[in-house]
């Protein structure tokens, strides 16, 4: 079989904070017309990460191959540089024929242009012909439900008829080699199993194809192989199933025994941030709950300044990546402050800990991220977490039926109350 | 079996490196990139297309009865002719290089999300001017009817000079653009470098006022300004009158050329990290 992409050596450095390799107009001149840069090689080494570094990877001509990590492992910046968005710092690839790619929907989109319009002008933008276009546009319109808006400006659009449109101009790209990211699944809940199925056909149409993605149901429908990234680097590369066992593995290892997690003020922080999170009881933290304890959540925060409208937001999702429960603090009833509850969430300058108890039984075995996010007025995120595991297992044997079957049985195992009377 | 790629890409770009087969598969987005900036121009207005038409006819007639009355041309015809045969195309020069060089800090969502030519967005706006112009000439052309003025055939050295001005502008954003991506001072002193162009292009009053151009400042002014040629071009192509072609004049034309290869492997060496930068 012939190979549709190769990488060799593949890095991206970025640097930190102000661009420090550049001091002025001259100097930056000097190194674009003679290649000389005044600064030394040291100084850019301190203050720079690399974002993906040493990325040998082939890909076979027809081939799914997905990408997984977690936020910040390079995924994207993989992406970037393939799709030529952004060059390497080092190493170098090739590919054959024709590459697309979908990072995301709805760029050069104009508000005040019309659906056709933005059809032919996103499509060309995204590399397709005019009369490619032409060709599909019925196609394009009828995936995307609008049929009777299609004269219409985007602007007057509801926001589910526009990432719909978007869509589907994506969508209707034929590259010989495609790069796809997940979070292109947009819409309501039935639009975004549309979506996810257009990107299976386009996926079994023979097509080379790189999907990334959090999700890893998605993942091991879509992919043949998969290839796991840390850090920028690559971890491990192989067969799907292997890969994304490897992903949950490296994800407990290290959500494992981390049980209390203290983070240093955040570089420029917003009026407040989180300053420890910790599992389980005070004088004995864990992030291992049995499935009919108490999951007890403890967040200390910073307030810096007088603050209104603070809201703490709680979202824990799946090892799949996908959702499981939301919560805040306030919530709506106390949104309004005139009830007689006691606002827990703080709005003047202080330190102080929050104490969050998760009721049980309410989530069924496995593993759970907590994603804690601080946000502010105008639903500005000041300071967010990720990255805080919660393991639940049956210790006690109370759910033996349901136990290694969560997939079938679902996230949920609540206490349900029945009742039986004589009819 | 040795793979042969299509694309190679490595973390050292090569300015001569052009993909020129590129930049003409691309050539469908540029159309629809002019497009858009003629259709999204006039949304929204009730008056809507009319407006291309009426604003060049409210300057025109501005600086007929402020400044032609104050100023002694001599020129035996009507002077909205000559104005505005000369304004057309100092604004065409002028919106190219302006709308060009911001084109790339406009256009940063496009440059950090997709790929492709990054050329096409100043390239795009030397194409947009073009709609403009057009209607220049029609209102020129209908108050040649109304004067009475027909004009010769020195017209066909139109097409000449608009394509030197495409091109004169278009040099003008390869250069500042990517600077401009870099470092923002660029576009804060945009209007400034326009002001002191247009100042020294002659576009309202007659090329004689900058001096002699064979010798002198006026040599010089000529051989750095294409637009001093160009504008003389137009009067001579529309109206009979200027001539183009001083010593002075040829150079500056040959240095656009210059400039503009310059400027093209300046921004293809740019380019590549525009996503990163801007």
């Amino acid at each position: 079989m012939s190979l549709a992409l190769k990488c060799e050596g593949l890095g991206k450095r970025y640097q930190l904070g102000e661009k420090s390799d550049v001091f002025t107009l001259t100097d930056w001149l000097a190194s674009k017309c003679f290649g000389r840069s005044s600064s030394t090689k040291k100084n850019v080494e301190d203050s720079s990460i690399w974002a993906l570094k040493d990325l040998d990877f082939e890909l076979e001509t027809g081939r799914v191959l997905g990408i997984v990590g977690r936020n910040g492992s390079g995924k994207s910046t993989l992406l970037k540089i393939l799709s030529r968005i952004t060059p390497p710092t080092t190493g170098s690839f090739g590919y054959k024929g024709s590459m697309a790619s979908l990072l995301e929907v709805g760029t050069g989109f104009k508000q005040e242009l019309s659906g056709i319009d933005n059809i032919y002008l996103s499509g060309t933008l995204l590399g397709l012909r005019r009369n490619e276009i032409s060709r599909k546009i019925d196609e394009i319109i009828a995936f995307a439900e609008i049929e009777k808006f299609i004269n219409t400006p985007v602007k007057r659009y509801s926001s589910g008829m526009y990432v719909r449109l978007a869509f589907a101009v994506a969508a209707h790209l034929e590259p010989d080699i495609l790069l796809l990211d997940e979070v292109l699944a947009v819409g309501d809940q039935k639009f975004q199993r549309k979506c996810l199925n257009k990107m299976k056909s386009v996926a079994g149409e023979g097509r080379t194809v790189l999907f990334v993605s959090h999700n890893m149901q998605a993942v091991t429908q879509l992919c043949d192989d998969a290839l796991l990234l840390d850090r920028g680097v690559c971890v491990t590369r192989g067969k799907v199933e292997d890969v994304v066992k490897a992903y949950h593995d490296h994800n407990r290892e290290q959500g494992e025994s981390r049980a209390v997690m203290e983070y240093q003020m955040p570089q420029a922080h917003q009026g407040a941030w989180i300053s420890s999170i910790s599992l389980g009881p005070k004088d004995n933290p864990t992030s291992v709950f049995d499935i009919m304890e108490t999951i007890e959540l403890q967040i200390e925060m910073s307030v810096e300044e007088d603050i209104e409208d603070l809201i703490l937001n709680l979202h824990v999702k799946s090892e799949e990546g996908m959702g499981v429960f939301s919560s805040r603090e306030p919530d709506g009833e106390n949104l309004n402050r005139t009830g007689d509850k006691i606002l827990i969430i703080p709005t003047q300058k202080g330190k102080y800990r929050l104490t969050a108890s998760v009721p049980a039984p309410l989530l069924n075995t496995g593993f759970y991220e907590l994603h804690i996010a601080l946000i502010g007025p105008h639903r500005m995120v000041l300071d967010q977490r990720r990255g805080v595991y919660v393991e639940i297992q049956d210790l006690k044997a109370s759910f033996s039926s349901c136990i290694e079957q969560r997939r079938s049985h679902g996230d949920f195992v609540p206490a349900i109350t029945w009742h039986r009377e004589p009819k | 079996m040795k793979d042969s790629f299509d694309i190679k890409v490595t973390s050292k770009g090569s300015p001569f490196d052009l993909s020129l087969g590129e930049l003409w598969d691309r050539r469908d987005m540029l159309v629809f990139m002019v497009l858009r900036d003629f259709k999204i121009r006039f949304k929204q207005s009730a008056l809507g297309v009319a407006w291309a038409l009426l604003q060049p006819l409210a300057t025109t007639l501005v600086f007929t009865f402020f400044i032609g009355g104050v100023m002694n041309i001599s020129f035996d015809g009507p002077y909205p002719l000559y104005f505005l045969s000369g304004l057309m195309i100092w604004n065409a020069f002028a919106k190219i290089f302006g709308n060009g060089t911001l084109s790339l800090v406009t256009e940063s969502e496009l440059i950090r999300k997709v790929y492709f030519p990054r050329m096409i967005l100043p390239i795009s706006h030397a194409f947009s001017v073009l709609t403009d112009l057009v209607i220049a000439l029609l209102i020129f052309a209908g108050l040649c009817v109304w004067y009475g003025h027909s004009p010769g055939v020195e017209i066909i050295w139109l097409l000449p000079f608009i394509l030197l001005t495409m091109i004169a502008g278009t040099t003008v954003s390869l250069w500042l653009g990517p600077i401009n991506v870099r470092f923002r001072d660029i576009q804060i002193v945009l209007p400034l470098i326009t002001q002191l162009l247009f100042v020294s292009s002659a576009v309202m009053f007659p090329i004689s006022s900058l001096g002699s151009l064979d010798e002198g400042a006026g040599f010089w002014i000529a051989t750095f300004n294409p637009m001093i040629g160009v504008i003389e071009g137009f009067r001579m192509a529309l109206l009979g009158t200027g001539d183009p072609f001083h010593l002075a004049n040829l150079l500056s034309y040959l240095l656009v050329f210059l400039f503009f290869l310059g400027g093209v492997a300046f921004f293809n060496t740019s380019q590549r990290r525009f996503a990163d930068v801007i």
